[in-house]
């Protein structure tokens, strides 16, 4: 794959969750916020832009969200749990709950 | 004038309130507690929305349930949702209680597992906090937060996800649960041997869906 589609694909990307972003707050705004782990002001600009302001955004070569777990060791723990793996999705969910809006 | 309009938005407001809490399976005495509605009024919803009669007796009121293995994890769970709506994003109490709730079910409905913790228990956990009788305490090992009783020493605490007890979560239904999911394997294995019976397989997906559409 070439470095042109890899870069559309994170465009694309970045696009899709953005709107879905809005979406999502303009459905449930609390939930929202839980699921996007955003903080008041962000929510609501998010929610103010319009869609060639989104495009505008997410035109770039980075991803604009990051991954919300703090470290490898916690991944690896949820990962690795053998026993059950209803159990693994409800200790991610858990452990995601913990990180505070605006966390980077 | 403007007064009494005031009280019917907020008497529709309570209304709702105790419409989404019946509908979550909440009992004649959370609804007393969280709405200003009259126990006639109440009894009358319930019935008109669940069509049968609230059922009588207490509501269960030890906090050791909350402690047990499996109820824990769906506590802890719920109630870091709850924390994170109320305290970082000022929901107020009694709507972040329902929108956790809801969160909460939806985890759980993903996971195709049994929402353990029912609406009736995560507000006795929720008093069970305000009234200072539980608190959580990090897992060592996971940095998670689990509920715990109030001034328990925590230091070395492990959860009960990183370090279960031996017989945990290994009840007949996990087992049979086990073999059913071992079974579906085999049938995507000859699924893929045998691509015409594809149509056939489509239903094996079917609970789940059904069980999510159920819970809204």
């Amino acid at each position: 794959m070439n470095i042109e589609e890899l870069l559309e694909e994170i465009q694309d990307t970045n696009l899709t969750y953005l709107m879905l972003a809005q979406r999502l707050l303009k459905e449930d705004y609390a939930a929202a916020q839980f699921r996007l782990k955003l903080d008041d002001d962000m929510a609501k600009l998010l929610m103010s832009l319009s869609t060639k302001q989104l495009s505008r955004l997410a035109r770039t070569n980075q991803f604009l969200f990051r991954l919300c777990f703090d470290n490898a060791d916690q991944v690896q723990k949820i990962v690795g749990e053998k026993r059950d793996s209803a159990m693994m999705q409800t200790h991610a969910s858990l452990l995601m709950s913990r990180v505070a809006a605006g966390h980077a | 004038m403007e007064n009494s309009e005031k009280s019917l938005v907020a008497r529709m407001h309570q209304v709702q309130l105790a419409v989404n809490l019946i509908e979550l399976g909440a009992r004649l005495q959370v609804l007393e507690t969280e709405t200003d509605l009259s126990r006639g009024r109440l009894l009358r919803l319930y019935k008109e929305v669940r069509g049968i009669s609230p059922p009588k007796g207490m509501l269960p009121f030890s906090t050791d349930w909350f402690l047990t293995w499996s109820p824990n994890i769906h506590s802890s769970l719920f109630y870091g949702i709850y924390q994170r709506l109320t305290e970082e994003q000022g929901c107020k109490r009694i709507d972040a209680f329902v929108k956790a709730y809801r969160l909460y079910l939806e985890q759980v409905m993903l996971d195709d597992s049994e929402p353990v913790l029912g609406l009736n228990r995560a507000w006795t956990l929720l008093r069970f906090f305000e009234s200072g009788l539980l608190e959580l305490a990090e897992c060592t090992s996971c940095h998670g937060r689990f509920v715990m009783h109030a001034h328990t020493p925590c230091k070395d605490y492990v959860c009960g996800i990183c370090r279960p007890p031996s017989r945990a979560g290994k009840t007949s239904k996990a087992r049979a649960q086990a073999h059913e999911a071992t079974e579906h394997d085999e049938i995507v294995v000859s699924l893929d041997q045998h691509a015409q019976r594809n149509a056939q397989d489509n239903s094996v997906p079917a609970p789940r869906a059904k069980r999510a559409a159920g819970m809204r």
